[in-house]
């Protein structure tokens, strides 16, 4: 039995502060709550938990400030919850540096998966290994190849660049400013368009059902993530 | 003593439009300008884009009318060559104020766009988060409830009801909001017994929360007030969730006291309190949401309507920390 993870909840709902702890109680986590920003800065530098769950909840920047000051010194895995609808407050946070975002309503096994992918992804013995796959999916990172079901599809070089990344970070989403930045240069940030058609490239060679795909998920307005192990989907029955 | 707001606004108009006039007016007599057209029309154009800009196009229309008059008058005789020049002014008058008021016109609608907009935000905040509360701890009772012990699972039911009154409440605030009903047009007021009104607003909160006392405290004689019932009882209804939900108090006192002339219902608790920026964005004109700590914003759209309600009806809500917990005190005009 090794040390729990500790957990930090800023969330300003006393009902929903509950129902988050208790979930993590039931992962195996220990948790601490607290309401405001200014609670969580003497929170996370008295005793730094392993993830923080950040509420962005309202457009006056408390949250966000919050994000902005623990980036500044630390690299805190931290998940930020949201509402469906706000694209640009997930993006910018995102940006500010926070690991990934959930949208209310959420189940369960949903946070869970994203709270074990955030915390996965910093632990410093993780060496990035030389493939990756999840299904029939598999990503060989050193042979520049990837395969459906043992068989090449037979990637472009930017295709390819698009996949790796993804798998590099699956689980996690990756901004659209993140991939075209990474593939084009910071320059060509703004224009979706080149990415859009590369990912449904990508789709008609890997996916079985390009309209339904598996293993990569479009976050509208955000960006796009690798599915893992326990977030693949179900395959349609034929 | 607040007044209704209907009129300060039009006496403020008048006021604006008279000093700019005798302004004007002033400017010329000392430059000894109105023999000659152009330099009264000059000064009285400027004069008139003042008005419009500081009240709206109207009072500007009005200002240019007047001062084609007084022009006239002070002039004594009128020639062709004077008719045509003043008529040139007032048209430009005209302009101006239409030019000048339409600007106005936008930033304020600009800026109650905005606070509806912030006010819209807030609302989705504070409907999404009870709900996504529900639907989490239902999800845990169903898929995890084994591994959970009997506290824990009794706190995330009586979570779940907290969170269904928070929206229900919430829900309220929405159609009252939308119902069209808040406006000094629309406001529909009666005789109402206050001590109806406390003890029905009372029962029905006590019905959904057994475990907060709310005693109430009236006089001898109590006092029978010209308002719209539903709207005030909603009022109470947002102030004692406040104090039981946010504040988490056990005790919420209701006292009815008549002074003044008004009728003054203080909601006294022994809770948390409530945060120094709520206090200020209570007395300030601000528009609600900008307070800084998650409490006081979750606060904001019901107080913002209790406030609107009650300055509606003439009278004013504070809000305050006592000794032992938070202190809401509204006045309704007897």
């Amino acid at each position: 039995m090794g040390m729990n993870f500790r957990a930090l909840i800023i969330e300003d709902n006393r009902e929903m502060a509950c129902s988050l702890n208790t979930l993590l109680k039931t992962e195996d986590f220990e948790a601490e709550i607290v309401t405001s920003g200014l609670e969580a800065q003497r929170a996370f530098s008295s005793n730094p938990p392993d993830v923080i769950l950040l509420d962005l909840g309202l457009p006056d920047m408390d949250g966000m400030k919050v994000l902005t000051n623990l980036r500044m010194w630390s690299s805190i895995p931290v998940v930020v919850i949201s509402g469906r609808m706000n694209v640009e407050q997930k993006v910018a946070a995102l940006d500010a540096g926070a690991d990934d975002y959930i949208t209310k309503p959420f189940s369960p096994d949903e946070l869970s998966a994203r709270i074990r992918v955030a915390i996965r992804h910093k632990a410093p013995d993780m060496l990035v290994s030389h493939k990756y796959s999840v299904g029939d999916l598999e990503i060989n990172y050193e042979l520049f190849r990837v395969s459906v079901g043992g068989r090449d599809v037979g990637l472009t070089q930017s295709e390819f660049k698009i996949v790796a990344l993804l798998g590099k970070n699956a689980g996690h989403v990756l901004t659209y400013d993140y991939l075209i930045s990474q593939l084009w240069g910071p320059g060509a940030m703004g224009d979706n368009q080149i990415l859009r058609v590369n990912m449904a490239n990508i789709r008609r060679k890997i996916e079985k059902k390009p309209s339904s795909p598996r293993y990569i998920f479009t976050e509208v307005g955000v960006g796009y993530r690798m599915a893992t192990e326990d977030t693949l989907a179900v395959e349609y029955p034929k | 003593m607040p007044k209704p707001q209907f009129f300060s606004t039009s006496m403020k108009n008048i006021a604006v439009t008279v000093i700019c006039l005798a302004a004007a007016v002033g400017v010329c007599l000392i430059l000894k300008f109105f023999a000659g057209a152009v330099g009264f029309g000059a000064v009285f154009l400027l004069g008139t884009a003042v008005v419009a800009e500081k009240a709206d196009k109207y009072y500007g229309f009005f200002a240019a009318s007047a001062g084609a008059v007084m022009a006239v008058l002070l002039k004594g005789s009128v020639s062709a060559k004077d008719a045509s020049e003043l008529i040139v002014i007032l048209l430009a008058g005209i302009a101006v104020s239409i030019i000048a008021g339409r600007n106005v016109g936008t930033l304020k609608r600009a800026e109650s766009e905005k606070t509806r907009a912030d006010l819209l935000r807030l609302l989705a905040h504070d409907v999404r988060t009870p709900l996504a509360s529900v639907k989490l701890s239902a999800g845990i009772l169903a898929e995890r409830g084994e591994m959970l012990t009997q506290q824990e699972s009794a706190a995330l039911i009586s979570g779940m009801v907290s969170s269904a009154d928070q929206l229900i409440l919430m829900t309220e605030n929405i159609l009252m909001l939308t119902s069209g009903k808040l406006s000094a047009r629309t406001l529909k007021k009666r005789r109402e017994s206050a001590e109806e009104i406390i003890s029905e607003a009372a029962l029905r909160f006590r019905r959904t929360h057994d475990d907060v006392a709310v005693i109430s405290t009236v006089p001898e004689d109590p006092a029978e007030i010209m308002m719209d019932a539903s709207l005030i009882e909603q009022v109470m209804q947002n102030l004692l969730e406040n104090a039981a939900g946010h504040g988490e108090a056990s005790i919420i006192e209701i006292i009815l006291k008549v002074k003044n002339g008004f009728a003054e219902f203080r909601f006294s608790d022994n809770g948390r309190g409530i945060s120094a920026e709520l206090i200020e964005e209570l007395f300030a004109e601000r528009s609600v949401g900008s307070a800084d700590t998650g409490a006081a914003r979750s606060m904001g759209v019901g107080l913002s309507l209790c406030k609107t309600i009650i300055e509606l009806h003439g009278g004013s809500l504070l809000g305050g920390n006592s000794d032992n917990g938070a202190e809401f005190t509204f006045t309704l005009p007897l």
